[in-house]
């Protein structure tokens, strides 16, 4: 057997190796059609999103199934989450963490400078759970005085123990931290070599 | 628009193939990667090039197989920040009489967007086959998007677009070369990963001998850890 045919083969049995196509996937995402999407999770969007375009996907997780919209609105991208019924669980607004309040920027700064040797931030978002009618009020005008929650989502690249990786970074509406999560990237051999 | 679009594409690409040597063929590739402690990885590749058609100038395609050559690659990578890599390797270039030997230096980066990723490649290689030696710099572009949702999962497809640039220096010779790779890659998963697809390479476009080969590539990368 030659050379050529060696390669061959060794492509081929490992290709078709159980090992090779092993189970391990905790969360994944579908682009699916609005007629996929239940009725009050299409109302809400439309009610809120007048004559934006919408992108909708189904995500499976562990903790279940839920439907996601992603759109824009005033040049900010907006990412609403349902529940299988389409009731709203949460709004995320991506937006420039230079944007966001001086007390709140100083309050973060001081908390990821403790956590992290050095940091750059990557992407925030600022997440919101509340009634339909008061994200309504929070989706057009950022603000509402009726309560709800507030949180901030933070794609950091950051520096610990020596080691450089990115970090999803959860804080509380005061800048507090509440979570912190290593981000495994995907592998990148197919974009280096 | 369209018509015009495609006329003039239709146009250049057959004045390309007219005015020049052109060879298609196939490019298999396996790339299997072994992460060592403190951010190293070993990279190692092996990849052939078989040639079925050629042509010259305004003659027709010819069949004519011919394996031109496998090429091995050892490279040691070092992670220096999150989404950044240096690497030093070797290649061993073997053809029906020659074996090139080529050392290899290169920095890349990887930028996340929200659906894709583009990854950024710089690169040099010094080539020494015989008595003669030969100097490459290269940059290579990369996007890749997942073709159904908002981010590659396993066993999902996904597009990805090369684009190279690279510049050839011998004795008495400037070489450019540009490459032109779109593949729809298989994430078997997040290990394993198969892409088929074009690698269309024009060179010597600044000369008279206008070169284009066009390969049907498929490469296979995995990672063992």
């Amino acid at each position: 057997m030659n050379f050529k045919n060696i390669l061959l083969l060794t492509i081929i049995l490992s290709l078709f190796s159980s090992n090779l196509f092993s189970q391990n996937k905790y969360e994944r995402e579908y682009k699916i059609k609005e007629q996929d999407v239940p009725n009050k999770a299409i109302k809400f969007i439309d009610n809120s999103f007048k004559d934006s375009k919408i992108k909708w996907f189904l995500e499976h997780s562990l903790d279940g199934k839920t439907f996601e919209a992603k759109t824009k609105l005033n040049k900010y991208k907006f990412s609403v989450e349902f529940d299988t019924i389409g009731n709203v669980l949460d709004v995320e607004k991506t937006m420039q963490f230079e944007k966001l309040d001086a007390v709140v920027k100083e309050s973060i700064n001081k908390s990821l400078q403790n956590k992290f040797t050095s940091y750059k931030i990557i992407k925030t978002q600022i997440q919101w759970e509340a009634s339909n009618s008061t994200l309504h009020e929070l989706i057009s005008n950022n603000n509402s005085t009726n309560t709800y929650s507030l949180s901030y989502e933070l794609i950091l690249k950051a520096k610990k123990d020596e080691v450089s990786n990115f970090y999803e970074v959860l804080l509380d509406r005061s800048g507090t931290i509440i979570d912190v999560f290593k981000i495994t990237e995907r592998n990148t051999d197919n974009l280096n070599f | 628009m369209k018509k015009t679009v495609s006329l003039l594409f239709f146009l250049t690409v057959n004045f390309i193939f007219a005015q020049s040597q052109s060879t298609f063929g196939i490019l298999p590739k396996v790339v299997v990667s072994v992460k060592l402690p403190k951010s190293f990885k070993l990279v190692n590749s092996i990849e052939s090039r078989q040639v079925f058609f050629e042509k010259t100038g305004s003659d027709d395609f010819q069949y004519n197989y011919d394996y031109a050559l496998t090429e091995l690659t050892t490279l040691l990578a070092f992670k220096t920040a999150a989404n950044q890599s240096l690497a030093f390797g070797y290649r061993m270039g073997i053809t029906d009489n020659k074996i090139a030997h080529q050392l290899i230096q290169q920095f890349s980066f990887v930028q996340r967007l929200d659906a894709s990723r583009i990854g950024h490649r710089f690169s040099s290689d010094q080539t020494f086959v015989s008595s003669r030696f030969a100097l490459r710099i290269r940059y290579r572009f990369t996007f890749e998007k997942p073709l159904n949702g908002s981010k590659i999962d396993p066993k999902e497809f996904y597009l990805k677009i090369n684009n190279e640039y690279l510049l050839r220096f011998t004795n008495n010779k400037t070489r450019p070369e540009i490459r032109l790779a779109p593949v729809i890659g298989y994430e078997i998963s997040d290990k394993n990963k198969i892409e088929f697809g074009l690698d269309y390479r024009i060179s010597s476009f600044i000369n008279s001998d206008l070169r284009n080969r066009l390969w049907l590539s498929l490469s296979w990368f995995f990672s063992a850890n």
